[in-house]
């Protein structure tokens, strides 16, 4: 089986300061990541910061240069391909960026920011993209008279809602959200994780989503791939995955998220990526480990129903959930919920900013 | 104004006499705070308590006035342009907003400790963190040389490894989750009778905000304060408060106990923030996003803030403020509810 789009065994380096004397110091971001990501999928990459989960998105769409490893695109290995043999693939991988605002140029008007990529891909007439771009503020949300306006003029939510229909400008296939909606106070968010499933369904599109929020993963994908350190540990169906994930990193992850009651924290904090430790590199954080954890590197292997867990012990850590189940909602408080999603419904679709 | 419904609390009004260290809580009453003179109500007669060794949660999204009132609360607000123009705040028999400037800045960071969302901007990076924990130290009474070990004591107190070497470390030297453990040293090296902590785990990653969450629990069961806790995050009420309140638009809309808010609630803009959020409200489909954008200051409704955005809006709710009304132990400003007598109305 081979996806839409592959890594294998992906390694990225940075500069990590030098010493005064001597050579300069590397830290290893991503190192040695394989996954594939399959047509019409959501796959979710969480992690916590500097896991490599935004270098990876980035390598993925060769935004970066991988040092090792190799990209493939529909099967084709786009890993050295020039950036004049990029456009192909600049059109079908698209990026939505965590901060839209910083992201659009302040000086030109919205619909000018929608029509932009088409432009640059020499896509249709100036008549056909001017009518395009508006198709898509509609689609995403924003009315007509949006598509003068400046970036300023908008909300997050709204920005987030321009950064997407640029985004979908140039017909992509795939698109990478990079924490597309941990900016955005949770009601809005909700409008756009809905405006976002709507257009994966609508275009047919395969989404990659790197985030840190477990909440909004567990709702949004089909799959996750948890990072640690530069490394996948897990990568599983989200169902099974929430439902008990496997690694122990995993498991601390998970009952860590606030609200669910998962009981003592994981000690200590992540070790620099510019000096990981030898052999699995959560053994000094792990509850679980013993001296062969210190030792050689646990590989990323298949352990059944499409799940892969890189950890010596996970038969014997057991599956379950990794923190209790949240306090059921009283009777009443459902018929509640069930009203106010009725009431929603007769005033016009979720997604609708306003 | 809305005359609040009591929720059978009352803290904060004892002993009369001079303010003490340890247990005492906090009231507020009414608190109202305008943008510039005869301007909008930016929070609109907000109440609520927090008793010894309880934890008040302030939930609300941005623009809800939730760290207004902690900065009100601390006497702290930017005025101008805010004014604040009505209402009380007891602690330990005084009411905070009477109190002479010179006292008030004697309770900050003595007997009343705020704790801050990104700590890099509140340490000060030109001294070492024992400098400054040392100086809060002395602040509060003690001696040099007692200070400095009051200081050594509290950064090991907090987790912090090896607090001896560390009192030399200056705030860039820390990671995220050991500079937020330093604030919250500072914040506690006096040993308050109430804490106010704005956003404190926001900045963190998930598995440190798990122990920053936890070394805060900790710390108040020592030390039996109370802590108002501003967050975004229903999360984290879940895991902190034993009591709410949810601040829309200024006004707290909906405020009890926290697991009877959590697991029955009744303002409508309660059951949008749930349903909104992943993982909170009912399970499966569509997030059942609430419509539309909070309003702007200016351009606050006249009648329920909510209104605009309610789906069970109806005439009345745009003409006035809705009075509190108590359900089941718990105040709620909607002339709506109970929601679910609605039902039969509707079929």
């Amino acid at each position: 089986m081979s996806g839409v789009l592959e890594a294998r065994d992906l390694v990225k380096r940075f500069p990590a300061g030098r010493s005064l004397f001597g050579p300069p110091r590397l830290m290893t971001a991503v190192d040695g990541v394989s996954l594939s990501v399959e047509e019409g999928e959501t796959l979710a990459i969480v992690g916590e910061s500097g896991c490599g989960k935004s270098t990876l998105a980035r390598l993925l769409i060769r935004l970066l240069e991988p040092d090792e490893g190799r990209v493939l695109l529909n099967g084709r290995d786009v890993t050295h391909l020039p950036e004049s043999r990029l456009r192909p693939l600049r059109r079908a991988l698209q990026f939505i960026f965590q901060d839209p605002f910083s992201s659009l140029n302040p000086r030109m008007s919205v619909g000018a920011l929608v029509e932009e990529p088409m432009r640059a891909h020499g896509l249709g007439t100036a008549a056909e993209r001017r009518a395009r771009a508006l198709a898509l503020l509609a689609r995403v949300g924003l009315r007509p008279e949006h598509a003068g306006r400046y970036p300023h003029e908008f909300s997050g939510g709204q920005r987030q809602r321009v950064g997407i229909a640029r985004a979908l400008a140039t017909g992509p296939s795939v698109l990478i959200g990079d924490e597309p909606v941990s900016a955005l106070d949770v009601s809005v968010q909700a409008q756009v994780i809905n405006l976002l499933q709507d257009l994966k369904a609508d275009f047919g599109l395969t989404l990659i989503v790197i985030a840190h929020d477990l909440g909004v993963i567990r709702h949004m994908s089909d799959r996750v791939a948890v990072m640690y350190l530069g490394q996948i540990v897990e990568l599983a169906p989200a169902r099974s995955f929430f439902a008990g994930p496997l690694h122990p990193y995993a498991r601390a992850l998970v009952a860590a998220t606030p609200g669910a009651g998962g009981g003592a924290p994981l000690k200590g904090e992540p070790p620099s990526p510019a000096d990981p430790p030898p052999g699995c590199r959560f053994h000094r954080r792990c509850p679980h480990a013993e001296p062969r954890c210190a030792e050689g590197r646990p590989p990323l292997l298949a352990v059944g129903e499409g799940r892969s867990v890189a950890c010596f012990r996970w038969r014997e850590i057991g599956a379950g959930p990794a923190a209790p189940a949240a306090p059921a909602l009283t009777e009443a408080a459902a018929a509640r919920f069930a009203l106010y999603r009725d009431a929603l419904d007769a005033k016009g679709p979720a997604s609708a900013p306003q | 104004m809305n005359d609040p419904v009591s929720t059978g609390k009352q803290w904060g009004a004892q002993s009369a006499g001079a303010l003490s260290r340890g247990a005492g809580g906090l009231s507020v009453e009414g608190l109202t705070v305008t943008l510039g003179a005869g301007g909008p109500a930016v929070i609109d007669a907000a109440s609520f308590a927090v008793g010894p060794g309880e934890t008040l949660c302030v939930v609300g999204e941005s623009g809800c006035g939730k760290s207004l009132t902690a900065l009100a609360l601390m006497g702290l607000l930017p005025s101008p342009p805010m004014r604040r123009v009505a209402g009380r705040a007891l602690f330990q028999g005084r009411d905070l907003f009477q109190l002479p400037p010179a006292e008030m800045r004697a309770l900050r960071g003595d007997l009343i400790a705020m704790i801050f969302q990104e700590p890099m901007t509140a340490l000060n990076p030109a001294f070492t963190i024992g400098d400054q924990i040392a100086e809060a130290a002395r602040r509060g009474g003690l001696a040099p040389a007692a200070a400095n070990a009051r200081a050594r004591e509290m950064l090991g107190r907090v987790g912090i490894p090896d607090p001896a070497a560390r009192m030399a470390a200056f705030p860039h030297q820390l990671s995220g989750g050991m500079r937020q453990r330093a604030m919250i040293a500072m914040a506690l090296v006096n040993d308050p009778a109430l804490v106010i902590a704005d956003e404190p785990t926001t900045a963190l990653d998930v598995t440190i905000q798990a122990q920053v969450l936890d070394l805060m629990r900790a710390l108040q069961r020592e030390s039996g304060a109370a802590l108002i806790l501003i967050t975004h995050d229903l999360g984290v009420v879940a895991e902190m408060a034993s009591d709410v309140a949810v601040m829309y638009a200024g006004r707290v809309v909906e405020a009890g106990p926290a697991e009877r808010v959590l697991r029955d609630p009744q303002h409508p803009y309660t059951l949008g923030l749930m349903a909104s959020t992943p993982g909170l409200g009912p399970a499966g489909g569509r997030l059942a996003a609430i419509p539309g954008l909070v309003p702007a200051a200016e351009a606050m409704p006249p009648g329920c803030r909510f209104a605009p955005r309610c789906p069970f809006a109806e005439g009345a709710c745009a003409a006035a403020p809705p009075p509190d009304v108590e359900i089941d132990g718990r105040r709620v400003a909607c002339i709506r509810a109970p929601l679910e007598t609605l039902a039969g109305r509707a079929a």
